[in-house]
């Protein structure tokens, strides 16, 4: 493991902050590089918090509530709003796939998977969650 | 850092000019108004450039706040921290300074008053000069308080992994794999320990083919830049001439053996036995154990 391993890719973290700027704005490397640092902090922030509350519990599985509920619990209100409404939405969407696929068992609850895989996991669904948000304060 | 304390609000002095401008209340007490300046003088050019990255990232307006001499705070924690969390401490902290900032909004009472010495500050006691220098406290949610310190363990536990995994690279492993090397092991070598390739054994091979066989070896002759050689020796020596021959197609290859035979021959042109000698000799020094002399 290298400190690259350690931190989010830098290409797709200068595309999301190119997402929200004006067409000629340009970025310079060490932008996106403090920006890396920055979010690759915060997102094990979270999920450290969401982490130890599995611990306490006897749980080996962190899931989205777990995210919501480690926001609520640092006071990061606005992003816990916003990360419940896009898990709700989420969530109708997989109980609309299971009905479309009447054979699966899949209730929309993650499956069990070791918790490092669950943790990179819920980073990649924070990171769709920003996107979402981004797209959406950007109109 | 920027953080707000509705019951201190109660207590604080009233609202002056300068901080108007920054869309806060101050929360200092007039006897600190005079300190209080040079600090936020720091303070705003920091705090400025998150400003600016929040902007860019959120296409919201910031508010900045600022709060001066939390006497009341109930945690006074010292903790001593390295180098690397001192550096990386500024830009983590004004990181976090976006959702309390959004807090300000409903106007909850939330009570921000964690107390974090992010730069290996050994101070106990909150005191007012602390804020003239660079290594005055910083204030954050008290509700992130335990995460922060929990993510700075881990952190820390994580560099020193990596600080271990650096010293261990140092030291080269000899192979990767124990097959492979058993294989090199057993690769005949030359001169100098470089393994013998395929061409060097196929040159090998065709030099043991020319021996077979008179009519092939003038036919292999004929191409050889040395015909000239071959034709003197045949006009000046004719009952020599086969020997002459032999030699030269037994050392072919080599050029310092063919500028010996070119530089014997005239002076021992009448000298039938020192020949054989010379050549012998020759072979010596070369030290190619794959020449065979003829009668």
């Amino acid at each position: 493991m290298t400190d690259e391993d350690r931190l989010l890719p830098i290409a797709n973290v200068g595309r999301l902050m190119k997402q929200i700027l004006p067409s000629n704005a340009k970025i310079s490397k060490e932008a996106k590089q403090t920006v890396q640092e920055c979010a690759t902090e915060f997102i094990s922030f979270v999920t450290c918090e969401a982490s130890e509350k599995c611990h306490r519990e006897n749980r080996k599985t962190v899931n989205g509530d777990d995210i919501w509920w480690a926001l609520s619990t640092l006071g990061l209100d606005n992003y816990a709003d916003a990360v419940g409404r896009h898990l709700h939405k989420y969530r109708e969407a997989e109980r609309e796939r299971t009905e479309h696929n009447k054979g699966s068992n899949d209730s929309g609850n993650e499956k069990e998977t070791n918790t490092r895989s669950d943790v990179q996991n819920q980073s990649t669904k924070f990171i769709r969650v920003v996107e979402k948000g981004s797209s959406s304060s950007a109109r | 850092m920027a953080m707000q304390t509705v019951r201190e609000g109660l207590f604080s002095a009233p609202q002056t000019s300068w901080w108007t401008a920054f869309g806060s209340q101050p929360l200092a007490p007039e006897s600190l108004a005079g300190d209080s300046d040079s600090f936020a003088g720091v303070k705003v050019g920091s705090v400025g450039e998150t400003g600016q990255r929040v902007d860019k990232q959120s296409n919201s307006a910031t508010h900045l706040a600022f709060s001066l001499g939390d006497v009341k705070s109930p945690r006074l924690v010292p903790k001593p921290h390295g180098a690397t969390f001192s550096m990386q401490s500024p830009c983590l902290e004004l990181g976090f300074s976006q959702p309390p900032i959004y807090t300000k909004y409903p106007y909850g009472e939330q009570q921000y008053y964690g107390v974090v010495s992010a730069y290996g500050s050994q101070s106990r006691v909150m005191l007012p000069l602390n804020m003239e220098t660079e290594d005055s406290t910083i204030y954050v949610n008290s509700k992130q308080y335990h995460g922060i310190i929990r993510r700075r363990q881990s952190r820390a536990k994580a560099a020193a992994v990596l600080d271990q995994k650096k010293l261990s690279s140092r030291c080269r492993k000899p192979y990767m794999h124990h097959s492979r090397h058993l294989h090199a092991l057993r690769r005949p070598r030359g001169s100098g320990g470089r393994f013998l390739n395929t061409k060097s054994q196929n040159l090998e091979n065709s030099g043991t083919n020319a021996k077979k066989g008179d009519g092939s070896m003038q036919i292999q002759s004929q191409p050889k830049p040395q015909q000239s050689n071959s034709q003197n020796s045949e006009v000046v020596h004719p009952e020599n001439g086969t020997m002459n021959l032999s030699n030269g197609l037994n050392v072919s290859g080599s050029e310092v053996t063919s500028m010996n035979y070119f530089l014997s021959s005239p002076v021992h042109s009448l000298g039938g036995m020192v020949m054989p000698s010379k050549w012998i000799a020759a072979a010596a020094a070369m030290d190619n154990g794959c020449c065979n002399f003829k009668t």
